[in-house]
């Protein structure tokens, strides 16, 4: 991948399935984020984003993340 | 511990050895579900030490072992970020259990692992209960249990909590656990972290006032993360600046994210190995989200689900609530009418019976609120309620997670104050508490009921609608107003695990109403019992010769001193006592008035009492549920208020804000109305 | 592949009959219900809305619109080929715990008056307590039984475990 557009996840479309390539903000918000399982590299599902919080898969677990916080995190497509 | 023993039956009962065991996990991985099947009904509800939150402790045995079983709060770490994980790691940090027992959700085990890995640092010998085994082939995921379990050097419990499926084997794991040491999980981090936590950790055992029991390697772990924490325990021991010196000359820098990463790294090199992860695929579950969560369903969905709730809570309730008046009533009518010594009677039956008559009329609805609750929460939609509230709130400075201690306001204040720990933001959690006391609790319903009942007719309903609606907006413009001054800065990300739906458990909703309903039997048994004396004392004084509160008592000379401050609210002497007995708790206010114009204990006495009076007319009694709704709750709720926002500043500013912005809603009221001529 | 398209045919079907009788019953019932607080709150006793034997209340009727509601979504949902089946459980979900909730007060009400006598309950009668979603229960029941793998998931036999 040579041309790789990072999209933040408020952005993903429903259904659609993307990496997480980084977590931008301060280094504690990000390290909560990561410890509740939401890390750079892992695959995740966008299973609703039309209004309000944006709801996410993670293998078999569901998270709502608030619209700022989806904003931070930058994502790559998964083919 | 000593115990004296009388009996054959008491010596084999305390010859048994005690495993102290404490009970880990993730939220939503099923804790309460194995806690409940661990422990069955021998539970003990405490609080932490210092903080008001809830700490279930439990019994069971086992041969010739009995655990003693504490359920931690659920966490997704133990790096203390939130008051929950803080609990969590103080309680294995210092009451040692000898076991830890984690559950952890099999369709999740790389996350939950993390936890496990926190675990394993602090030295604590761990036993896995791989809990919902289930929903693994659903998902179409295996774990290679055995490997697993080799790998990271815990033995691992496959079960079905809920369906207690699982419980011998981990009673086995138990006993053979305890009898023998476990090996330590080792994580490796860099080169550079791990040369650093030697050069700690060398510092660190030539400082003699650090216990010797202690983990040194947790604790530089936890140095190098520099945890706030961390620090002050370092200060409690008076090495704080010497450790600080040392560690500016290592060069330190925050390591948080390298160790958190580290950690992550080993559990994924384990989990590849032995876990085949499931395909995410759309669930029941998300099809219902995408309708409770929908763009325009959402929050109608949300408000019928709350009409729905309170006209189960009025329902079931009001039956209940009727035969506890007759009852008390007749009671506190035998006891004045047939009792000689005359005070003893006015005592035992005017104040006592009455008076905890008038409190445990509120027993059933606060019951079936809590088991309402407790039904909601358990299906899973309560965390929908948050989130489809987030967007609203967002506006008003706060995020969803705040929502739901309003919600439970309108409960009780108290358990709703206590709720906001699951809030990881400091500034997020002080407003969330600050404004809790206007959301109307159930205590001050009867106030509305009689008056606007009284005075307004078929239009009551309304009025009392508006008032809890008043609350509302009260609560809402207060945390705006705190976050443009004290509390300046944007709330915290709202992120939110979404349970997955199931249908509610009756058993546990019974034990959840019980538990929480409890803490209000308790208020009732206390403080109120105490308050209802303290009227009636006031109100027979002095003694001989005065009619029972009468205008020469010393409740009216009370009244009366501070009525010159009401007086523009259009309140008399005896509504200002009745609101000053109001500030213990609000079930005393209508019982007071009573008290003071007649009526006796029923309600029904009291409603005529009030009409013969000529003192109440609709807009003196509209600005007295206005004031009644918004000053402070009751003395429970400043107890708890201290308690969690661990500051005497704090609930002082909330005591005299709160009466202050009453005393102004309620002028406005009057006078506004007055100008309207809608006086008397 | 052919079953399947049969039973998302019906669906479809199912919800567009379900939501269009609820949305009726459900504008009727909040029309009536203002006409009925007007009533009540000028003491027109006499006025036609109180012919109508089992009283109209807004909020019971609110209810009523919002299950319509939901499965008219979950329609419009269907003809886009999606699937609506969260649409039908939640729609069947609250209307059946709804007409539980009104039975329930049906039954407190029984109690109140005739076993604890109640002041309040004079001239109450059963019909008083009927609430019209009562009467609408056919529907979500017929649902239930229709759809009952879509509304709640199967009991899964349990495998056994070994560690």
């Amino acid at each position: 991948m040579n041309n790789e557009i990072l999209v933040p996840l408020g952005f993903v479309s429903e259904g659609k399935k993307v990496r997480i390539v980084s977590i931008i903000g301060g280094s504690r918000i990000r390290n909560r984020i990561i410890e509740m399982g939401l890390r750079e590299g892992i695959d995740i599902t966008i299973i609703k984003n039309s209004f309000g919080p944006v709801i996410i898969a993670i293998g078999q677990t569901r998270f709502a993340l608030g619209r700022g916080i989806s904003f931070k995190i930058l994502t790559e497509s998964v083919n | 511990m000593t115990i004296k023993t009388k009996n054959a039956k008491d010596i084999s009962k305390s010859s048994k050895i005690s495993i102290n065991i404490a009970l880990a996990g993730n939220p939503n991985t099923g804790k309460s579900t194995l806690f409940n099947a661990l422990t069955g009904l021998k539970q003990k509800i405490g609080n932490w030490p210092g903080v008001t939150v809830e700490k279930k402790e439990g019994k069971r045995s086992l041969h010739n072992f009995e655990l003693a079983i504490t359920d931690l709060p659920g966490t997704y770490s133990l790096s203390a970020s939130s008051l929950d994980e803080q609990i969590a790691r103080d309680f294995i940090v210092y009451n040692t259990p000898e076991i830890v027992v984690q559950i952890v959700d099999a369709s999740n085990l790389e996350r939950n692992l993390y936890l496990t890995a926190m675990l394993k640092e602090l030295g604590v010998r761990v036993i896995i209960a791989l809990n919902m085994m289930d929903l693994l082939e659903k998902n179409g995921s295996t774990i290679n249990v055995q490997k697993l379990s080799k790998e990271i050097g815990v033995p691992i419990v496959p079960m079905i909590a809920n369906k207690k499926i699982g419980i011998d084997n981990l009673e086995n794991a138990i006993e053979s656990v305890y009898r023998e040491d476990q090996k330590s999980m080792e994580i490796i981090y860099s080169k550079e972290i791990e040369e650093t936590l030697a050069k700690i950790q060398n510092m660190l055992v030539t400082i003699p006032s650090i216990p010797t029991n202690f983990n040194l390697r947790w604790l530089a772990i936890q140095i190098l993360q520099n945890n706030t924490e961390i620090l002050t325990l370092l200060e409690r021991w008076k090495v704080k600046d010497t450790v600080i010196g040392e560690l500016t000359s290592f060069g330190k820098e925050d390591y948080e994210a390298e160790i958190i990463d580290s950690k992550y790294e080993y559990i994924s090199k384990v989990t590849s190995k032995v876990w085949k992860k499931g395909e995410t695929k759309l669930t029941r579950s998300d099809l219902i989200d995408k309708v409770v969560t929908h763009k325009w369903l959402g929050i109608p969905i949300f408000l019928m689900v709350m009409w729905g709730s309170f006209q189960f809570v009025f329902a079931i309730s009001v039956p209940f609530m009727e035969l506890i008046d007759m009852l008390f009533g007749w009671l506190a009518g035998l006891l004045v009418n047939n009792i000689q010594i005359e005070w003893l009677g006015s005592l035992l039956g005017d104040g006592i019976v009455g008076g905890v008559g008038s409190v445990l009329i509120f027993v059933p609805p606060i019951f079936t609120m809590f088991f309402i609750l407790s039904i909601l929460e358990d299906s899973g939609y309560l965390a929908r309620a948050a989130f489809v509230m987030d967007k609203l709130m967002v506006k008003f400075g706060l995020h969803g997670h705040s929502f739901i201690p309003m919600l439970l306001g309108f409960g009780c204040n108290v358990p709703a104050i206590m709720s906001t720990r699951s809030l990881k933001d400091k500034k997020d959690r002080m407003i969330t508490i600050l404004i809790n006391p206007f959301i109307s609790c159930g205590a001050r319903m009867p106030v509305f009921i009689l008056f606007a009942g009284l005075f307004f007719g078929a239009s009551a309903g309304t009025v009392i609608f508006a008032l809890y609606v008043l609350g509302i907006v009260v609560a809402i413009l207060t945390a705006i107003l705190l976050r443009k001054t004290f509390f300046k800065g944007k709330a915290a990300p709202f992120i939110m695990e979404l349970p997955t739906y199931h249908s509610p458990k009756l058993k546990s909703a019974i034990i959840a109403m019980w538990d929480k309903g409890k803490m209000y039997l308790k208020k009732a048994g206390t403080i109120i019992l105490i308050g209802v004396i303290f009227v009636w004392f006031l109100a027979a004084m002095p003694f001989g010769g005065v009619e029972y509160g009468g205008p020469d008592t010393w409740l009216a000379a009370v009244g009366t001193f501070f009525e010159p401050i009401f007086k523009p609210l259009g309140f008399d002497w005896r509504i200002v006592v009745a609101l000053i007995v109001g500030f213990i708790a609000k079930e005393l206010v209508i019982g007071s008035l009573g008290t003071i114009v007649g009526g006796g204990e029923s309600e029904e006495g009291i409603k005529s009492a009030i009409l013969a009076d000529g003192g109440f007319y609709a807009l003196n009694s509209l600005s007295l549920m206005v004031f009644t709704l918004l000053y402070v709750p009751c003395a429970a709720v400043i107890g708890v208020m201290r308690k969690e926002t661990g500051s005497w500043k704090w609930t002082i500013f909330s005591i005299v804000y709160s009466t202050v912005v009453a005393w102004l809603f309620a002028f406005a009221v009057f006078q506004i109305g007055s100008l309207m001529g809608f006086g008397l | 592949m052919e079953k399947s398209k049969n039973t998302s045919d019906n669906m479809k079907t199912s919800l567009l009959i379900g939501s269009l009788i609820f949305l009726v019953a459900a504008l009727a019932e909040v029309i009536l219900g203002v006409f009925k607080i007007y009533a009540d709150s000028k003491e027109l006793e006499e006025h036609w809305v109180n012919a109508i034997p089992f009283p109209p209340g807004i909020f019971p009727g609110l209810t009523v619109l919002l299950i319509g509601l939901i499965w008219l979504v979950g329609y419009f949902v269907t003809r886009k080929g999606q699937n609506a089946n969260g649409y039908l459980s939640v729609g069947t979900i609250i209307a059946l715990g709804f007409i539980l909730l009104f039975i329930l007060i049906l039954l407190t009400d029984i109690f109140n008056a005739y076993a604890l006598g109640l002041e309040d309950y004079e001239d109450w009668t059963i019909l008083a307590s009927l609430r019209w979603i009562i009467f609408l229960s056919p529907i979500p029941i017929f649902f239930i039984m229709k759809y009952r793998e879509v509304i709640f998931t199967r009991k899964k036999k349990t495998i056994a475990l070994q560690s």
